[in-house]
């Protein structure tokens, strides 16, 4: 075991030879990075780490790790990683999954979970549409993308994910976008080392039902949090989550009693 | 006059302490050395509402209440209405009323030589100023005394009941226990039992023991989802997973309890729900994620009156299609079932054993009546039950690990079992997923790819088959001329039948489905007459045994719907009438 505590990990040492289903272009393949980063800046054995996904396109993320995963059903990644937490508290569980997953089928399970706090990190790649079935509206669709495209449920407004995710009590709230893998590879990393659940909101696009101008759009827009925020500031939060879909970063932390989390969690917090 | 058995009910609505007064009866029966058998019959309301509880106490193990009640405690007329269909007097029934009652004696409350025994059930306790609740104490006590049950017995087991209660707590019980022991001024001659053997032995219910025994098992994750009438599971098994270490999680749904089943047990903690017909329902995409990825899980299904909402509080046998084919795609699995209480432990090492073993889902289908049925029963075995444990991927010299290896194919002793490697070991780190894929786990389209692993999970079952091929009970003359199928709790009333009817054997399989095929044919070799007894309304075993080949157009279907169980009055009948 001394070796393992004294070999420093590279991003490559936890990605596996097979080679992702993902359009080229895909915001996924940054996501991949990202989690192969974060792992490698923590340093963590990869097989103390397990991936739990769900179905869709970038459900497919842990087949492409050289950790534990298990790709579940549409929209039941989180009771799953949830089970697997509880019942093996030593191991670095983290979820992920697309909007569908965790906005559409498996919304049910998300309030449940933040109740739970498990010590997981779940990463939702946000493409705001449905890729594996060719370009549907997805819950986070909006509505002038669905009129342009003519999709069904054009009056619908979208889900608004880190809002939810802070409304109903996540400790942990960040939202980035998979063009930014330096910011994304850091949040997951302080989610790993968070001692309770969180949540990552990141925007990827897709290139073949979105188009690659959706990028430039995201890049146009997105901007750190203002330099006075506090994201331990509820009244702040809750202002910023209501107006601003395009800040990045961690946009809510509450402090929490590691103590609690005893036994319950593997990585150190800094 | 001596009897082995006492048949007892009684009758009333919330707060009556009906269901208090027969558990204090069946706990003294325990004390006493004498068997019993409990069993509650409800309607869907929460509180108040009309309520019965059915006591059977025997100097021999019973498992089924008695059909014909020879003490009846009624405490309203206008209660005995819902229960019409279930209760029978004896002969010479002994009926407890309340002394206000003047309505007239509803019909099923007659009897040949019915004794009448008018109570003041209110001014008994308002004389010594003790307060309503007490009335189930009481009445318990004036039951005793009618048994001619010994006071201590009685006293000792209130003691026991109320020991984290005050002195007064206690003192006030007793009182109210005194009054209605010497109430009865006249000796009512109900028959008297005698224990074989003065020995305390315990009282359970077939949901507690699932609970232990499933611990006992190995059982050390517990995900589940309240629902009637399999909830006690849960609660049970949240009182004992900590002391072994165990983790339980209340779900926000079945699929939630399932999938946290399974996430536990991809983590190689051995783990189980417990659920009713709807939650069974929306468990059906978990099961065949479980078959695909070769992760063990238990699920038990206490099964209640269905489709949809159906009688929460009834038993029917109508799962079992669903428990046998339910999920897209074809998905092995296992399907056990207990006939009985005690009979929920065996089951429950069976279930745990088959699905680490085999890597695959196990449902036990339990029912209504077993799953809140309270027994007396005896010390139960654990030596000889099978306790398989899961095969974890030990290493193999450097080559790269395959989570579903096919290397022994072509070795005709291999049961299809592929070795696990747990997370946290290291060297072996793969992902599992429901979507098709070749033995390292890796993504496959191939039609030729999805047949090989097909016959991979399936092999599985032929070996397992094997195995369990002994797996079921003959209870009565194997040579008789007519030859009965039964399962569940319709088992355990055929059993108490066929002991009086010597021309009849009784054919009950622990496991159905891979179903001990060859013990079937075997059992119906030579039969004059055979019938398959269910309690659904297609006869779901009879056309699942035609499908296998098992049984031929001249075996009959008898079945009805669930809600109601067998009473040896309307098997008489059924069996006159022949099936179809």
């Amino acid at each position: 075991m001394n070796d393992l505590n004294t070999i420093q990990r590279k991003p490559t040492d936890y990605r596996n030879e097979y080679k992702p289903v993902w359009c080229t272009g895909c915001g996924d393949y940054a996501v991949l990075k990202s989690f192969t980063r974060a792992f490698a800046k923590l340093n963590i054995p990869n097989e103390r780490i397990a991936v739990v996904s769900g179905i869709g396109c970038s459900s497919r993320l842990p087949g492409y790790l050289d950790t534990y995963g298990f790709n579940t059903l549409h929209g039941r990644a989180l009771p799953i990683a949830q089970g697997l937490k509880a019942a093996r508290p030593d191991l670095t569980v983290l979820a992920c999954g697309g909007d569908g997953d965790c906005f559409a089928i498996g919304t049910g399970h998300f309030p449940h979970a933040i109740r739970r706090n498990p010590d997981i990190t779940y990463v939702v790649m946000d493409n705001s549409i449905y890729g594996l079935t060719k370009g549907q509206a997805s819950p986070t669709t909006s509505r002038a993308f669905k009129e342009q495209k003519g999709l069904i449920g054009v009056e619908e407004p979208p889900v608004n994910p880190a809002y939810f995710a802070f409304s109903m009590g996540a400790p942990f709230v960040a939202r980035t976008h998979a063009g930014n893998m330096a910011e994304l590879s850091d949040l997951i990393a302080q989610g790993i080392q968070y001692p309770g659940f969180a949540f990552i909101h990141c925007l990827s696009v897709c290139v073949t039902y979105q188009g690659r101008g959706f990028q430039e759009e995201i890049d146009r827009h997105v901007h750190a949090t203002p330099a006075n925020y506090n994201p331990g500031d509820e009244r702040a939060v809750f202002d910023l989550l209501r107006s601003d879909p395009f800040a990045m970063g961690v946009l809510y932390k509450k402090p929490l009693d590691e103590a609690a989390f005893d036994g319950n969690r593997d990585v150190p917090v800094e | 006059m001596t009897r082995n058995q006492l048949h007892l009910a009684l009758i009333g609505s919330g707060g009556d302490g009906v269901v208090a007064s027969a558990t204090m009866i069946m706990q003294t029966a325990a004390r006493m050395g004498l068997y019993g058998i409990m069993t509650q019959s409800y309607g869907p309301q929460i509180r108040g509402g009309e309520s019965a509880a059915y006591v059977s106490v025997s100097t021999d193990p019973i498992a089924v209440v008695g059909d014909h009640k020879d003490l009846v405690v009624c405490f309203r007329f206008s209660d005995v209405n819902p229960f019409r269909q279930e209760v029978a007097m004896a002969a010479d029934v002994t009926l407890l009323h309340p002394k206000e009652e003047q309505a007239d004696l509803p019909e099923v409350l007659k009897a040949k030589n019915l004794r009448r025994i008018p109570v003041p059930f209110q001014e008994l306790l308002a004389a010594e100023g003790l307060p309503e609740i007490a009335k189930n104490v009481m009445v318990f006590g004036i039951i005793l005394q009618a048994l001619g049950w010994q006071k201590k017995y009685g006293e000792d087991c209130i003691k026991d009941i109320f020991s984290r209660k005050s002195d007064a707590v206690i003192s006030a019980n007793l009182r109210a226990f005194d009054i209605g022991y010497h109430h009865l001024k006249e000796k009512i001659s109900l028959p008297t039992l005698s224990p074989k053997q003065v020995v305390k032995r315990e009282l359970i219910s077939g949901n507690e023991l699932c609970a232990r025994s499933a611990v006992d098992a190995g059982c050390r994750f517990f995900a589940g989802y309240p629902i009637t009438p399999s909830s006690e599971i849960m609660e049970t098994i949240y009182d004992l997973l900590p002391k072994v270490g165990g983790k339980l999680l209340q779900a926000e749904d079945e699929i939630a309890a399932i999938g946290m089943v399974l996430g536990a047990s991809f983590g190689g903690v051995p783990a189980m729900t417990a659920t009713s017909g709807p939650g069974l329902s929306l468990m059906t995409e978990m099961m065949g994620i479980s078959s695909m990825t070769e992760i063990p899980a238990v699920i038990v299904d206490c099964q209640r009156v269905g489709p949809s909402t159906g009688i929460p509080s009834r038993a029917e046998q109508s799962d079992l299609w669903h428990a046998l084919y339910a999920g897209h795609g074809d998905a092995p699995r296992a399907v056990l079932a207990p006939m009985d209480v005690p009979s929920c432990h065996r089951t429950m090492f069976q279930a745990f054993h088959l699905a680490e073993t085999y890597q695959l889902p196990v449902l036990v289908l339990s029912d209504a009546i077993i799953a809140q049925s309270q027994q007396i029963i005896d010390n139960l075995e654990t030596t000889g039950l099978p306790q398989g444990k899961r095969q974890t991927f030990q290493g193999n010299g450097g080559s790269p690990y395959l989570r579903f290896s096919l290397a022994h194919t072509n070795d005709p002793g291999w049961n299809g079992v592929s070795p696990i490697a747990l997370p946290g070991t290291p060297g072996t780190m793969h992902t599992i997923a429901g979507i098709e894929h070749n033995e390292m786990g890796k993504i496959s389209s191939d039609a030729k790819q999805h047949e090989i692993m097909n016959r991979k999970r399936f092999r599985k079952l032929d070996y397992l088959a094997e195995e369990t091929a002994s797996w079921f009970h003959i209870f009565g003359n194997p040579t008789a001329k007519h030859r009965v199928v039964a399962w569940g709790s319709v088992a355990s009333v055929l059993e108490r039948y066929v002991t009086t009817h010597k021309d009849m054997a009784l054919f009950v399989p622990e496991i159905l489905s891979p179903f001990p095929i060859a013990a079937l044919q075997d059992f119906l070799a030579g039969a004059r007459r055979s019938s398959i007894v269910e309690q659904n309304f297609q006869g779901q075993l009879y056309h699942y045994l035609r499908s296998l080949g098992t049984i031929d157009g001249k075996t009959e279907k008898i079945c009805r719907s669930g809600g109601l169980a067998f009473s040896n009055d309307e098997l008489d009948r059924l069996f006159q009438e022949g099936g179809a």
